[in-house]
């Protein structure tokens, strides 16, 4: 019978310590920087897409979620016409980021980004530049930091 | 280490609530009777099931049986035999239970075909295949690169180590060696999946037989584990770190220190829970003697990991096959006596408290070094580099578009995985896709000698020794 | 690149002298330069090759592969990249293969630790100049200095200097220029100069500061001028209409014919999804060697503009869409309701031999025999006499005319008609001496010529020997004559004809057991098949306005006289050009990258086309909407799969579908007769004599439907105008 008191015992001082459980969504879990999670679509400083249509991240991807379609814009330089990301397919690897030669697309830190319908999930280029603009500070914060490990 | 050699005698024979009869003069002529005043003693059920052919009863009178023509069952086959070539036109199959793919206890989705005699089973039939996804398949058209994230989720409860076997292959064949550092940061991982592992399996294990509390005591365990991953690659559980050439990237700053004061509480809480179920009754009577495994029949049918060792076979590749940098370090092997899911239980734990002291070696020895092989043409060059080196860019454009080139070769390369022997068989025809890549997942030998464990189980201890497979349907199905 | 024989057995045939007719059961005697073969060394391996070639060339017959950027073998040797350094046992330095002769007993060594070291350091001087573009540069992926990079050179670099930059040369608006990225290994300046004829591109500068160029800011012109871009190695020199498109690694790669025009240039097109993305050419030795001129190469966005897509029925003056059955329904019954006097077939310049020979089983089912092409003139029988094969193909073939030693050509413009032929006649002006005159409007052809005159009174002064050229063509062994299609469209054409083959006939060495030197040059993909199946009208046919006429893709209909505001016309084609505008109903059929598809070039060779993507909308390949129309009308067909039109094209005419890539020539006695049948040709004596002979091809830029649709063929005609 003892056997079954220690056990009980033990349970009982859990009882009274402090619970691990975190209240999600007031309390958030840790992330460090290199956490991948929703892409983004980067810019210069000056306000310029980074993204040049090499199709390295489209290459990559082990998924092949990534579609891109490009064309010379009217400047001449090299730009996406089409740059969708299926976010069904996308299995968060960050292969791509790691292929991007001029840190175009990231795997930002956000995690809460469910939608209601499948077709929301399916980002064109419009949805992850936005996604860019609004997460371009702690990205860029979360990239200074890595930079000397990559 | 606890040995439950004894202890069972000596509770059974204090808690028994009938008098253990060995007497078989006393057994009723009907077998229905019998089994109403039979005791209910739960360590004679094993002297019951065999007391089948020691009755004195007409048979032919409860099954429409028929002798099997000689020479055609095993003289130890004590199941019910049914003749084919009937000569009337009785004949009674084995009455069938489908221990569907829906079910808590089912690990995933394993799908049982129990043969069932009253509620003892004679055969149990996995059906599998539920979570099949091709992968073998797939990894064909994928380069070496692309093909790592289909590894980590395989035993999706051990990425790293499914990383590490793959990425041990592709080295074979690439005849590269990769640096001290990387090897050490790769053992670090591989313990801390072994423990990510074994808490599953344990805390999944107990919950299945019935106590719900150590699932979430080590569910927390394994949280801080998952934020050691997070921390190094991005991601808590499929990593995409452990490379061929190395890992990805070098340890943050910090990381080690945590890993430390995690590894020094980690005993205190296997403790804990240890206090909770080692010695309970109810878990011991659960567990002990069943799903018993000799060591020719666990070698028979290709089991390997803690379900060997718990039949007290010592054997464990880290040891015996050396491999990263195992054999500068200093741990035991726990091995068990008898072969039920007790001791394999009890290897498990136990194989936790190595891998802590295996995590502790490796902070205190870790070197100092490059992360990754030195030649960009295997793995992609800093991102420095890549910016301002002329050749850089052109070996990160190549090895991300087309990948690397891999000799024609073929290797079976394994290791000891937390639930066995893992192994991937890689033939390479000289491109950068794998020509072939099986996968030896050691789940999938539990699965195929269930059998041989639950033969003569109820169906209660079926559950038991499922969880003491530790079955994960992402590798038995790929 | 892919080829369709191997570069051994392609080097052989040029080094040895293989038979100037290909495929002739006769031995081949009076072949020129059979040099003596020599053994040599090779990694051990024994070669046998002969005396003059270079070590790259001997070690390529052996199968050992040699890097190199700068050698390429349908180009002279330059020997400035170094990469192909070999090592010669018993000498001091590294050998550049590429310029080395080989010597008999030479042992070559083409691996050991001194050449791994000096390809190495080869790649890292190449690389110590070239910019950081491989993510933006449109060659990446298939970029020699990549893959040569990977295999031979560093991993990392040790130049940490600023690099030259070079200004980007605006040379045409086929061909990008991106110069910082340009290795001067010159391959292009080779071509340009020896292949293509055009020298106003070269180097200036030297060392470092050297810089390839038009230096006088003109565009490169030449039709060939796509094919530097596959000459290139690296990134330098692209296509610009396909700049930044796609990667290779996406595109999925077809091997088809090209029909712009008739010689039938093997193509690989590169598709992706459903758009064809580019078009480049596969090395076929025997036709287009590893060329294809600019229409071809740049023509294929034409093939997104302009699409019939669906049946299409003109209501009051509007087309309406219309289904499938709707559409052949009105047509058949207007088929049934005409009589066989009354109905007509053109086919158009780009009918594949399936369809023609379907829709000459139906007509002739119907028991109609007015089966014309798309040409003036086309309602009489052809001028050439099509009874006989000689009479109306490149008889010389494509490889025999680099072995002509003289050439006279009547009434045709090569470089623009056949611009891989003109490459051919240019590589036997250069390296055999060859000889040529000229009949017909002065133009530069890329090669010096005699101009003989441009009326076809200049025959005469060739017939009574007042000429001195007809003393060249006397003489010479290996003569050829060469006359364009278009003479056939001369309102004297019978006339001319006939004075061209009593030309023909008196000179001496013009057809021989060996050697056809008579040809007539095809302008379009369909007229060599179509003369072989006998597509043409009979001598009773109607050539006045038809009731029913249907067009096969016709739709250049210059002097068409059958076609008024009463006629019902069906166009059954893939662009809305001319002939849509002229229709009744319209049948959207599919173009030659959307069909499988049988086309005989101008030597007579059969070549088929394969399907790279899926016709746009409701469109169905050619011949299915014969075979549906056919049983809409009442009298199906015979065929109901490929296989079974294919074995009918063999009973038409067995050349439709031979496939193993030899030319069935005609015997000299045929050729002579059918030269005979011409000479006897009074043709029609109310015609009045034509003065000049015309050109067909105004411009070259837009000669047929998809070219016509093309914003890269328009911004080409405007930039060359």
């Amino acid at each position: 019978m003892t056997e079954i008191l220690r056990g009980g015992w033990i349970v009982l001082q859990a009882f009274f310590t402090e619970p691990f459980t975190i209240f999600y969504p007031w309390e958030k879990g840790p992330l460090s920087a290199r956490f991948r999670g929703e892409h983004a679509l980067r810019r210069y400083p000056s306000g310029e897409e980074r993204c040049i249509s090499c199709k390295l991240c489209e290459a990559i991807c082990p998924a092949q979620a990534i579609t891109i379609e490009s064309e010379p814009r009217e400047d001449g330089s090299r730009r996406t016409v089409r740059y969708d990301i299926d976010m069904t397919k996308c299995i968060f690897c960050g292969l791509c980021q790691e292929a991007c030669p001029v840190d175009a697309i990231v795997e930002g830190p956000n995690f809460e980004y469910s939608t209601e319908t499948r077709e929301e999930l399916i980002y064109n280029k419009e949805k992850l530049l936005e996604n860019g603009d609004k997460w371009e500070v702690e990205i860029s914060r979360n990239i200074r930091a890595e930079q000397s490990y990559r | 280490m606890f040995r439950a050699t004894g202890l069972s005698q000596k509770l059974a024979s204090r808690f028994s609530l009938f008098a253990k009869t060995n007497s078989l003069k006393s057994a009723p002529k009907s077998l229905v009777t019998g089994l109403l005043n039979e005791p209910s003693n739960l360590f004679a059920k094993r002297a019951f099931a065999s007391k089948i052919d020691n009755l004195d009863l007409d048979t032919s009178t409860i099954f429409a049986q028929r002798v099997a023509p000689p020479g055609t069952i095993p003289d130890d086959y004590d199941g019910v035999y049914v003749d084919s070539n009937k000569t009337d036109n009785q004949t009674i199959k084995p009455f069938t239970l489908n221990f569907g793919p829906q079910h808590p206890a089912a690990h995933g989705v394993l799908r049982l075909i129990i043969e069932l005699d009253g509620e003892i089973i004679t055969h149990c039939d996995p059906h599998v295949g539920l979570l099949h996804r091709g992968t073998e398949k797939l990894m064909e058209y994928k380069t070496y690169v692309q093909a790592l994230p289909y590894m980590d989720r395989l035993d999706y409860c051990s990425t790293m180590t499914n990383e590490e076997v793959f990425s041990l292959s592709v080295e074979k064949l690439l005849n590269i060696d990769i640096p001290l550092r990387a090897k050490y940061i790769r053992v670090l991982f591989a313990e801390i999946t072994r423990i990510l592992n074994h808490l599953m399996a344990v805390g999944a294990h107990v919950m299945d037989v019935g106590g719900f509390t150590p699932f979430v005591y080590f569910c927390e365990e394994r949280e801080k584990c998952f934020e050691f991953y997070e921390r190094v690659c991005g991601a808590r559980m499929h990593a995409n770190y452990v490379r061929p050439g190395g890992v990805a990237w070098d340890l943050p700053r910090g990381l080690m220190e945590d890993i430390y004061q995690f590894a020094n509480q980690f005993p205190d809480r296997l403790n804990e829970v240890e206090e909770i179920v080692t010695a309970n009754r109810i878990w011991m009577n659960r567990t002990v003697d069943v799903g018993k495994l000799t060591v020719q029949e666990a070698l028979d049918w290709g089991f390997t990991g803690p379900v060997l060792r718990g039949s007290g076979l010592r054997w464990d590749i880290r040891k015996s096959h050396p491999y990263e940098v195992y054999d500068r370090l200093d741990f035991d092997i726990p091995v068990g006596t008898r072969g039920d899911c007790y001791d394999r239980y009890l290897v498990r734990f136990e194989e936790m408290r190595q891998s802590v002291r295996i995590i502790k070696q490796c902070l205190d020895q870790m070197p100092a070094g490059p992360v990754k092989v030195d030649d960009y043409k295997i793995s992609p060059p800093p991102r420095a580099a890549m910016k301002n080196d002329m050749e850089s860019v052109i070996h990160h454009f190549k090895l991300f578009s087309e990948g690397y080139n891999v000799p024609v070769g073929e290797t079976y390369t394994a290791i000891e995985a937390p639930k066995g022997e893992t192994g991937v068989y890689m033939v390479s025809n000289g491109s950068s896709r794998p020509y072939k890549c099986h996968i030896r997942a050691p789940g999938f030998y539990h699965l195929g000698g269930m059998h041989v464990m639950a033969k003569h189980s109820l169906i209660a201890d079926l559950v038991a020794i499922i969880g003491t497979c530790d079955l994960v349907f992402g590798e038995v199905d790929r | 690149m892919l080829s369709r024989f191997s570069k051994v057995a392609a080097l052989n045939k040029r080094l040895l002298g293989k038979p100037l007719n290909g495929g002739f059961a006769k031995s081949f005697s009076t072949s020129p330069l059979f040099k003596k073969e020599i053994e040599l060394f090779v990694d051990g391996k024994s070669v046998h090759i002969e005396e003059g070639s270079a070590i790259i060339q001997a070690a390529e017959k052996v199968g050992v592969d040699i890097p190199r950027f700068c050698y390429h073998e349908r180009l002279g040797v330059a020997g400035n990249c170094r990469m192909c350094l070999v090592e010669i046992e018993k000498s001091p330095k590294l050998a550049a293969s590429c310029a080395m002769p080989v010597s008999p007993g030479m042992r070559v060594i083409t691996t050991s630790e001194r050449i791994k070291s000096s390809r190495e350091a080869v790649m890292e001087f190449l690389l110590s100049s070239h910019p950081l573009d491989c993510p933006i540069c449109d060659q990446a992926g298939e970029c020699d200095l990549q893959e040569q990079s990977m295999r031979y050179g560093g991993d990392r670099s040790r130049y940490l200097e600023p690099k030259r930059a070079v200004e980007d040369k605006n040379i045409g608006p086929f061909v990008k220029t991106v110069m910082n990225r340009c290795i001067q290994c010159t391959r292009c300046v080779r071509f340009a100069n020896e292949v293509a004829g055009a020298p106003e591109f070269g180097t200036t500068g030297r060392g470092n500061d050297l810089q390839i160029g038009t230096y006088i800011s003109s565009a490169l012109r030449t039709e060939m001028s796509g094919n530097i871009i596959d000459l290139c190695p690296v990134g330098a020199l692209t296509s610009k209409p396909y700049a930044f498109k796609a990667r290779p690694w996406e595109l999925k790669k077809t091997e088809s014919i090209d029909v712009m025009d008739a010689i039938g240039s093997n193509i690989r097109v590169d598709s992706r999804g459903n758009e064809v993305m580019r078009i480049l050419p596969i090395t076929n030795d025997e036709v287009n060697e590893e060329w294809i001129n600019d229409k071809t190469r740049f023509s294929y966005d034409g093939l997104k503009n302009q699409r019939l897509v669906n049946p299409l029925i003109k209501v009051n003056d509007r087309f309406v869409a219309a289904t499938w059955s709707e559409a052949l329904q009105l047509i058949a019954t207007k088929f049934q309701n005409t009589s066989p006097n009354g109905i007509s077939a053109i086919a158009g310049n780009m009918a594949d031999s399936e369809s023609l020979v379907a829709l000459k089983d139906l007509f002739n089912a119907a028991g109609c025999e007015n089966l014309k092409v798309d040409s003036t003139n086309n309602s009489s029988a052809p001028a050439f006499d099509i009874d006989i094969r000689s009479n109306y193909l490149l008889n010389t073939t494509l490889v025999g005319t680099e072995h002509a030693d003289a050439l006279l050509i009547i009434g045709s413009d090569p470089r623009h008609e056949a611009s891989i032929l003109n490459i051919r006649i240019r590589k036997a002006y250069l390296y055999n001496n060859l000889n040529v005159g000229l009949i017909g409007n002065p133009s530069d052809l890329t090669y010096k010529y005699s101009h003989i005159g441009t009326d076809p009174s200049a025959i005469d002064s060739l017939l009574n020997g007042s000429h001195p050229f007809s003393k060249v063509l006397a003489e010479a062994k290996r003569p050829m004559i060469l006359v364009g299609s278009a003479v056939s469209e001369l309102s004297n054409a019978d006339q001319t004809i006939s004075k061209i083959s009593k030309l023909a006939l008196n000179i001496p060495n013009l057809i021989t057991e060996e050697w056809n030197g008579f040809n007539v040059l095809q302008n379009y993909a369909s007229r060599t098949a179509a003369y072989d199946i006998g597509f043409t009208p009979n001598v009773n046919s109607n050539a006045a306005a038809s009731e029913f006429v249907y067009l096969l893709g016709a739709d250049e209909l210059e002097g068409d006289s059958s076609i008024n505001s009463d006629t019902f016309v069906v166009y059954q084609g893939h662009h809305g050009d001319k002939g849509a505008h002229l229709a009744n109903v319209i049948l959207p059929g599919a173009a030659f990258t959307e069909k499988a598809s049988t086309f005989v070039n101008a030597e007579g060779r059969s070549q088929v086309t394969r399907a790279a993507i899926n016709p746009p909308g409701s469109s169905r390949e050619d011949w299915q909407i014969i075979r549906a129309l056919s049983e809409f009308i009442g009298m199906t067909l015979p065929y109901n799969n490929i296989s079974e039109l294919r074995s009918r094209m063999n009973d038409v005419s067995p050349t439709l579908n031979s496939y193993d890539d030899s030319l069935t020539s005609v015997s000299a006695e045929f050729a002579k007769l059918g030269l005979k049948n011409l000479s006897s040709k009074t043709g029609d004596s109310k015609s009045k004599p034509a003065s000049e002979f015309v050109y067909p091809i105004k411009n070259f830029y837009m000669t047929d439907p998809i070219s016509r649709s093309s914003s890269t063929m328009a911004k080409a005609t405007a930039d060359f105008a």
